[in-house]
């Protein structure tokens, strides 16, 4: 006993040492399991169905180790979801396989001991319920950690390339499930031969034939248990990246909107708290580096926006590139999410209008084809000067929400200049899919080119 | 038409599997000529109450279980008498500890008698290997599916384990020690595995080293807490019955126990650690140490609990068996199943261990290589 408290304390330091907050969490989730165990062997034996004290008990091990030890969030939610349905569906194929082997009961060897001699044997338990509790309780431990181990890595291939589709995720899945396959196997083998090799030497030293021992029940017990085992991880692989390749891409379209209306009343807030000097500042200067940009310089037609108060103002842009005859290109909202963008000759054509009171072109209906009236075909523009609500260094670009600009630049091939001040800058802003990505972000500190 | 058709061409070596495999399967379960005991197959079942037994252990005057008899009609399926049916008749209680309940289509191992015909025949046992077949069958059908070449190649290294655990048994019934065996067989394993599943390389090498180190600490430890627990009392190991060599036969399982899962931890290190200083070859040595932590975290609860469960389940039995028994629980715990606590903590010390231990020896493996390249430009 002694021995066993030594090395029970060993293990509990080291689970602290190596493992620190989250060993602790390891520690408590493993006691945790141990107590739902023990409580369900004593209602067992008090005489509870034996199957369904083991669901119940899967499901309370299944939430104290996935949830508990690993966080409330989409990648535990996954593996839970994948685990619970490979328990369900090992259920029946242990129901099945375990009242056709007839693994239930006393081994050949524990009968030869003691046993007979001191336990009655009528104990009004079914064993065979019992040997069926044994092998679910068994690969409960192996699923879940493949579940874990796929949803996980899943998660950060989904974090990294959100464009991903569901189809793509789940290909990628397999990927991982092919990584963790062998030492999986591994794992379960060597667990196996350490457990069993006392079985083994005795079975040998007793001149068991190779049929009587691979009839035994002393040996098939231990092999089913890890057989089913094994046969759980191999199947949880494809079905956790089915489940978390759905369940990432689900979430994705509510948070991402969500993240993106964070990150905008973030900005709002400080955007506000930004002085009138700094702004003055920083719009001049930033009006000075497009200025002196090479592909400013060359552009015959390029397209820019007027500034809403807030914005950075464009009104030195502007007044440069109709002093230099350039043919100047702003943009008129339309409808939901589209925009056309019309030809000016000078800042007296720009009228408020519209739902954002936005000063726009004056006197287009908004119905033009490109060549009427001075609308121009989004191939045409060479150069796009574009606002944002705040932007990152790696030139992804957060708009007000609408979609005008992402849908209009999608359409043409002109050099897509974003510009923000820099205290408007962001680490990392959200995107999906059909956001545009910026050729070059200008701020008044820095011109950083996105490749 | 089409639909069919290019379903089998993109499938075919699924298909072509999974054929291998049922004929494989079909054939474990008509393979009775290949016994020299007889075998029959259970066709028609009766089942009778006989009376009732009582647990003698408890004080419980209603602690009393009903007691069956069944009559079976089996149909002899190999040896002289094939294709004759006979009737056995065989009792069972209703908690099954020593006895089995026939169902049809049961196949069961006979001793029979008489001469031209069957006459009497006693069931010895049941016939269970067709469905370790199966369980095989299923397992190698979904490695390959899923995993294609590299399944392959998890199958390869699980039976060179398997066979050189094989042959080691065979040596050690030739008179082998035990105990130095083990030593060996944990060496052989580690770098069979590792070369196998990781090819041959500076991480594998690191890999290797870590493992192996990681092992023996282990089993040091283990010694350590012999020395200062005390002796411990071997009647209560299972199979003691075996032979006289117990206390070595434990040693062994101990040491090969927790080999597999230290192998993963110290191969996902090893990886890990080599990624990073790819990515980044002017990494501090202080990043490298966090990343293995970090790599480390992520991966000791669930391994833990990989053990934890696979040896947990199989106590089950014998203790809802002893607790009926009028046996405490505290006592059985104290007495009687302290080598399965002390299989899982060693096994767990071992995966602790082993993350510190491989981001050691990686780091080391690693930074030495850099420094030779630096020296040699």
């Amino acid at each position: 006993m002694s021995m066993i408290l030594i090395l029970a304390v060993i293990f509990f330091l080291l689970m602290l040492l190596v493992g620190g907050e989250r060993g602790a969490i390891s520690f408590i989730a493993l006691c945790g399991n141990a107590a739902v165990l023990v409580l369900s062997v004593l209602l067992m034996t008090a005489g509870f169905h034996p199957i369904l004290i083991t669901a119940v008990a899967a499901a309370f091990i299944n939430a104290i180790t996935l949830v508990y030890q690993n966080g409330r969030n989409t990648k535990t939610f996954a593996a839970l979801i994948s685990s619970g349905i490979m328990i369900a569906v090992l259920f029946l194929w242990v129901l099945f396989l375990s009242g056709r082997m007839h693994l239930e009961g006393l081994n050949e060897i524990d009968l030869q001991g003691d046993f007979p001699v001191y336990y009655s044997f009528n104990i009004q338990i079914n064993m065979a319920q019992v040997a069926v509790a044994m092998i679910i309780i068994g690969l409960l431990g192996a699923v879940m950690d493949t579940a874990v181990a796929v949803s996980s890595a899943l998660y950060e291939v989904h974090r990294h390339t959100p464009e991903l589709t569901a189809k793509e995720l789940f290909q990628s899945g397999i990927v991982i499930g092919k990584d963790i396959l062998a030492t999986t196997l591994n794992t379960l083998y060597f667990a196996y031969i350490g457990e069993s090799m006392m079985l083994l030497l005795y079975l040998r030293k007793y001149n068991y034939s190779l049929v009587s021992m691979m009839n035994s029940k002393a040996f098939l017990e231990e092999f089913t248990c890890i057989m089913v085992s094994a046969i759980g991880c191999m199947l949880i692989i494809p079905l956790s990246a089915a489940v978390s390749a759905k369940l990432f891409r689900a979430e994705k379209g509510i948070n991402l909107d969500e993240q993106k209306r964070q990150v905008r009343k973030q900005m709002k807030k400080i955007s506000a708290g930004l002085t009138q000097k700094y702004r003055r500042h920083a719009d001049a200067a930033i009006t000075d580096q497009v200025l002196k940009l090479s592909q400013y310089q060359s552009a015959q037609t390029l397209f820019c926006f007027v500034s809403l108060p807030g914005e950075v103002d464009t009104s030195g842009i502007l007044a440069d590139a109709f002093a230099n005859g350039k043919s100047v290109c702003v943009p008129k909202c339309i409808s939901d999410g589209v925009m056309k963008v019309y030809q000016i000759k000078s800042q007296e054509e720009l009228e408020e209008a519209g739902a954002y009171h936005i000063l726009e072109p004056k006197g287009r209906t908004g119905q033009e084809h490109p060549g009427e009236n001075g609308c121009v075909a989004p191939e045409e523009i060479e150069l796009a000067i574009i606002p944002c609500v705040s932007c990152s260094r790696d030139g992804k670009r957060l708009g007000h929400g609408g979609g005008y600009y992402d849908r209009y630049l999608a359409q043409t091939s002109a050099y897509k200049v974003v510009v923000c001040r820099e205290k408007e800058m962001c680490e990392e802003i959200p995107v999906d899919a059909h956001d545009v990505e910026m050729d070059l972000v200008i701020t008044e500190n820095h011109i950083k080119k996105i490749t | 038409m089409m639909k069919d058709r290019t379903f089998f061409d993109r499938h075919r070596l699924q298909i072509g599997l999974f054929t291998v495999l049922l004929v494989i399967v079909f054939f474990a379960f008509h393979d009775s000529f290949l016994y020299s005991k007889t075998i029959g197959k259970v066709t028609e079942v009766h089942t009778e109450t006989s009376g009732n037994a009582t647990n003698y252990n408890t004080d419980n005057d209603a602690a009393k279980e009903t007691l069956y008899t069944q009559t079976l009609m089996v149909k002899l399926l190999n040896g002289k008498y094939k294709g004759q049916k006979i009737k056995v008749s065989s009792d069972y209680a209703f908690s099954r500890i020593d006895s089995e309940k026939y169902c049809r289509g049961d196949r069961v191992f006979l001793n029979v008698k008489g001469e031209d015909k069957v006459e009497s025949a006693t069931i010895s046992g049941v016939k269970r290997d067709q469905y370790a077949v199966l369980l095989v069958a299923v397992l190698i059908f979904l490695v390959l599916c899923i995993a294609g070449k590299r399944g392959v190649r998890a199958i390869a290294s699980l039976l060179l384990n398997i066979g050189i655990f094989a042959y080691s048994m065979f040596l050690y019934e030739k008179g082998a020690d035990l105990v130095k065996m083990s030593y060996l067989l944990v060496v052989i394993f580690t770098v069979a595995t590792v070369l196998i599943v990781n090819g041959p390389n500076r991480r594998s090498f690191a890999a290797i080293l870590s493992t192996l180190l990681t092992t023996f600490f282990a089993i040091g430890v283990f010694y350590q807490a012999l020395h200062f627990g005390g002796e411990i009392d071997y009647a209560s190991l299972d199979y003691v019955t075996g032979g006289q060599d117990v206390e070595t036969i434990f040693l062994a399982g101990i040491c090969l126990t927790s080999l597999g899962a230290v192998m993963d931890v110290a191969i996902s290190i090893a990886a890990g650690l080599n990624e990073v200083m790819e990515k980044k070859p002017d990494v501090k040595l202080r990043q490298l140490l966090t990343s293995g932590r970090e790599i480390g975290y992520d991966i000791t609860g669930t391994m833990v609990n990989v053990l934890f469960f696979t040896y947990v389940c199989g106590l089950f039995p014998v203790l809802i068996i002893k607790l009926k028994n009028s046996i405490r629980l505290l006592t059985i715990v104290r007495l009687q199943i302290p080598f399965e606590i002390a299989r899982f903590l060693i096994g767990g010390i071992s995966i602790l261990l082993a993350i510190p231990m491989s981001i050691v020896v990686t780091t080391v493996v690693l930074k030495l290589r850099r420094r030779k390249k630096e020296v040699q430009s």
